[in-house]
């Protein structure tokens, strides 16, 4: 599912990953822990091609990004989730507009768009704040949301950047569970986060990042 | 339908007043060239309508008979920049004179009846110059030299030469003023919707990271061009017509440009603000 060889990069000469090379088989729920700075997010967005490495090749969803153009590129993304560190919703769109979006550019049918939209609303408990604005819900709604809005599309891959930041224990332990049942119905999931403790709680494979390099 | 409605409207709005100074820019522009195109219409209308007078006339003194005035008329045409010369005698005339000047013209035909006399007006040669190919200095150099020959009293320049040099004039004014205006106009559509996207920027990187297709923002990018173009052209033509309807009595009447001229500004203005939104489109999305 995910293939890293040898992947380096770096910002302005300061090197944040150098030869990092690490695979990720379909089905899998796989943690990539390592503290601020360590290049967690630049890994996730190396994954989903929004950075370019300087090195090494990287193979996502069986598709070599080296070899993605802009015409394959949005075709690429829609089979992707991606959870954002800062969710990246669009602040004067409701609820329910930001969770259609991703619907609304694949091109489904305004129908199915309600269908769906109402449903993901439902099971995320977010029914009754579909009309409010992003920055009018509580931060744990926020993260449900963002994660209605990563899988609404059926994504075969869910890229999670730090979804559990600034939650306690609880929320945290809830909101794996949420993707563990994703996880069950066959979403390969990969998450980064810097706690190791709750990826060792959830008993799931770790991949660990430090210093640049997988360790 | 509706979804890519809102998204074209919203992405106008992104501009903000942007787009109301943009409106206006366009609009000066668009009365600019009103001006300038109107200005040439109304010098085509004059220059058609003395299309077929002739550019000078030479007058033959009164002693040069048929006869002579003829083998003039044959001389001249020698001449390769004169497309052709007409003789008028001064019995044609006489007979003219009662057709232009209808009761004065009378008149003198009348006047002449009883005294036999001289003919009061002078037989002349019509002659005709392509005025396309000649400038005004070549055309007061041909007068001069059919002045210098002894059956010839005076040569005038009829005028017509002149208009068309206006018109000539005019042309070029507004083939200039036109160039600058697509410039104009370009710079002006394009930073307004560079100013759409910029604003639009974070929204736009989030709907790329989400699978969107280049084609989703080319109609919020090319409506937006074609909004400022047509509606600055729209409006730049109000208040063009509005200017010249309260100074009409200065302006000895408000003059109109054809109904085609004024849809071939707006689709101009459109086109190019159409132009201008692909061209961003493809830089930004």
């Amino acid at each position: 599912m995910i293939q890293v060889h040898q992947v380096s990069f770096s910002y302005n000469e300061i090197s944040v990953l150098e030869q990092t090379s690490f695979r990720v088989e379909r089905g899998e729920f796989v943690f990539l822990v390592g503290p601020s700075g360590s290049g967690k997010t630049t890994l996730s967005r190396l994954l989903y091609a929004d950075l370019t490495p300087i090195a090494g090749d990287l193979s996502v969803i069986g598709q070599k990004l080296a070899k993605l153009d802009k015409m394959s590129l949005p075709y690429f993304r829609q089979k992707i989730g991606l959870v954002f560190q800062d969710f990246k919703f669009l602040p004067n769109k409701t609820v329910k507009e930001n969770l259609a979006l991703p619907q609304k550019l694949a091109g489904t049918a305004p129908k199915f768009i309600k269908e769906n939209v109402n449903k993901f609303l439902h099971q995320m408990g977010l029914s009754h704040h579909q009309h409010a604005l992003p920055t009018e819900i509580s931060n744990n709604e926020r993260r449900r949301l963002a994660i209605a809005r990563a899988v609404i599309n059926n994504p075969v891959l869910l890229l999670a950047d730090a979804p559990t930041e600034g939650l306690d224990l609880r929320l945290s332990l809830e909101l794996m569970a949420l993707l563990d049942a994703l996880n069950f119905q066959g979403m390969t999931v990969f998450v980064t986060t810097t706690d190791r403790k709750l990826a060792e709680k959830c008993n799931k494979r770790i991949i660990e990042l430090r210093d640049g390099g997988i360790h | 339908m509706r979804y890519r409605f809102n998204n074209a409207t919203s992405h106008i709005a992104c501009a903000g007043t942007s787009s109301l100074i943009g409106i206006i820019g366009v609009g000066f522009i668009t009365v600019l060239l009103t001006t300038l195109l109107l200005n040439h219409s109304i010098i085509s209308q004059q220059s058609e309508f003395k299309n077929h007078s002739p550019t000078l006339v030479a007058f033959l003194k009164d002693t040069v008979d048929e006869s002579n005035g003829r083998t003039l008329v044959s001389q001249l045409e020698k001449n390769g920049q004169i497309l052709a010369v007409d003789y008028t005698s001064k019995a044609d005339k006489l007979a003219r004179g009662e057709t232009e000047f209808q009761d004065l013209g009378v008149l003198i035909k009348e006047a002449f009846a009883e005294t036999q006399g001289v003919i009061p007006f002078p037989a002349s040669l019509n002659v005709y110059v392509d005025e396309e190919l000649i400038t005004r200095k070549a055309l007061e150099h041909i007068a001069l030299e059919i002045k210098t020959h002894d059956e010839i009293e005076d040569v005038m320049l009829t005028g017509q030469g002149q208009l068309k040099d206006r018109l000539r004039d005019s042309e070029r004014t507004m083939l200039a003023g036109l160039a600058v205006a697509v410039v104009v106009v370009w710079f002006i559509i394009g930073t307004i919707i560079k100013r759409a996207a910029v604003a639009r920027s974070e929204e736009i990187h989030l709907m790329k990271l989400l699978g969107m297709f280049r084609n989703h923002l080319l109609l919020p990018f090319a409506v937006h061009g074609l909004f400022l173009g047509g509606v600055g052209a729209l409006c730049g033509l109000s208040c063009f017509y509005g200017m010249a309807y309260v100074f009409q009595s200065q302006l000895d009447g408000v003059h109109y440009l054809a109904i085609y001229q004024i849809i071939l500004v707006v689709l101009a203005e459109m086109l190019i603000g159409l132009l201008v939104g692909l061209a961003t489109h493809r830089k930004f999305a």
